[in-house]
């Protein structure tokens, strides 16, 4: 494929002349590099788009459930997300607000430790508890931060979680806290 | 005793096979690669730990811009042009069938019914020079609902649905689209984010 046969002029007067021994190689190289170039441009444009998701299952809000889950206040965690940082409470009455950050050692440490402490109790059936937590964006928070959060319960296998509009009480607590 | 003639042969190594290999596999890649057409605005998606892959086909996506506007896509062009079909009959938006193959052909679309026809009536370079302004879908006028449930009821097919926000984007806007999805005549209530796989 590549050597190109040399077939030697023709001369007229018949006197033979050799034709000279030059290797009619074609260097092959720069065509590799082309090649390889244009295979690594075609490899990573092809595996670098999948795109990855996570999976949202929102209840059904037009119907009116008559009786909706209770949740028990010990097994309660509520999340409050704001842009820079992540407020959260535990039970209902006269919460304590605690403020953590996005990331492994906040709001990670604080659902690990709530979520084991909610498993080392035994309900009526005899099956440990579970956390319930609700997430509630306050109103400068970003998509990021909701993704963030949604990942943290598939990290720490959270199953039962809802985001929830936030209260009026809660915006306040808030914003406590932010002047302070 | 004789003198040894060195071999005055440079040591050449035949190159065919590794540029037949090469090109096999370049003409693989360029084959099986599938060029998107560009979106009208850059979408960085937050990260997460989750690897579930989206299957493109039968996907509408949602797209979410950082200063928060939102564009419709779908995936494949018959749809597409099914689509806007019937939504032209619906909002009774007159476009011509040149007009309705423009955006068949075009990929994420984010312009209110009112400068639909005049922006798709423009020529293709005019067109890209026009940043659009996304489909409105607060309150008062949520146009997101007629084109989402002309796909929920109109075509046909199951679609999957996805929302694909900017990271900085406000949770507001991404929780109309949300709000949206759910309204009475669209119901969806499972769908997908889309994230980047997160690099640690």
């Amino acid at each position: 494929m590549a050597e190109v046969q040399d077939s030697g002029g023709g001369n007229k007067k018949g006197k033979k002349i050799r034709s000279k021994k030059h290797s009619t190689h074609v260097d092959m190289t720069p065509m590799v590099d082309l090649a390889f170039l244009l295979l690594t441009f075609f490899l990573f444009t092809t595996t670098l788009n999948k795109p990855k998701a996570m999976e949202v299952m929102m209840p059904d809000d037009q119907i009116e459930n008559p009786n909706p889950p209770e949740i028990k206040a010990s097994n309660a965690m509520t999340i409050l997300l704001s842009e820079k940082r992540a407020y959260y409470y535990f039970g209902f009455e006269d919460p304590k607000v605690e403020t953590a950050n996005y990331g492994p050692n906040g709001i990670r440490k604080a659902i690990i430790t709530k979520k084991k402490e909610c498993e080392s109790r035994v309900n009526s059936k005899g099956e440990p508890e579970r956390v319930t937590i609700l997430i509630k964006p306050f109103k400068d928070a970003k998509y990021r931060n909701i993704v963030d959060i949604l990942d943290e319960m598939n990290i720490n296998d959270i199953k039962a979680y809802a985001i929830v509009d936030i209260t009026p009480k809660e915006i306040e607590m808030i914003e406590g806290l932010a002047t302070k | 005793m004789a003198k040894v003639k060195p071999h005055r042969k440079k040591p050449t190594l035949d190159m065919t096979p590794v540029v037949d290999l090469a090109f096999l596999l370049v003409t693989f890649f360029m084959l099986s690669a599938k060029f998107k057409a560009p979106e009208p605005v850059i979408v960085d998606t937050p990260s997460s730990t989750s690897d579930l892959v989206v299957k493109e086909e039968n996907l509408v996506t949602l797209l979410v811009s950082n200063d928060g506007k939102v564009f419709f896509n779908v995936d494949n062009q018959d749809t597409r042009y099914n689509l806007i079909s019937k939504l032209s009959e619906a909002k009774g938006l007159n476009l011509t069938p040149e007009e309705m193959t423009t955006f068949s052909i075009s990929s994420s679309f984010g312009m209110p019914f009112s400068k639909m026809k005049s922006f798709l009536a423009l020529p293709s370079d005019e067109r890209q020079k026009i940043t659009q302004e996304g489909i409105p879908c607060d309150s008062l006028n949520n146009e997101l609902k007629d084109w989402l449930v002309v796909t929920r009821t109109g075509l046909g097919i199951g679609f999957r649905y996805a929302i694909k926000g900017d990271a900085k984007s406000d949770y507001k806007i991404v929780d109309q689209v949300i709000t949206t999805l759910q309204t009475e005549g669209v119901k969806v209530n499972k769908f997908n984010l889309i994230t980047t796989l997160e690099k640690e």
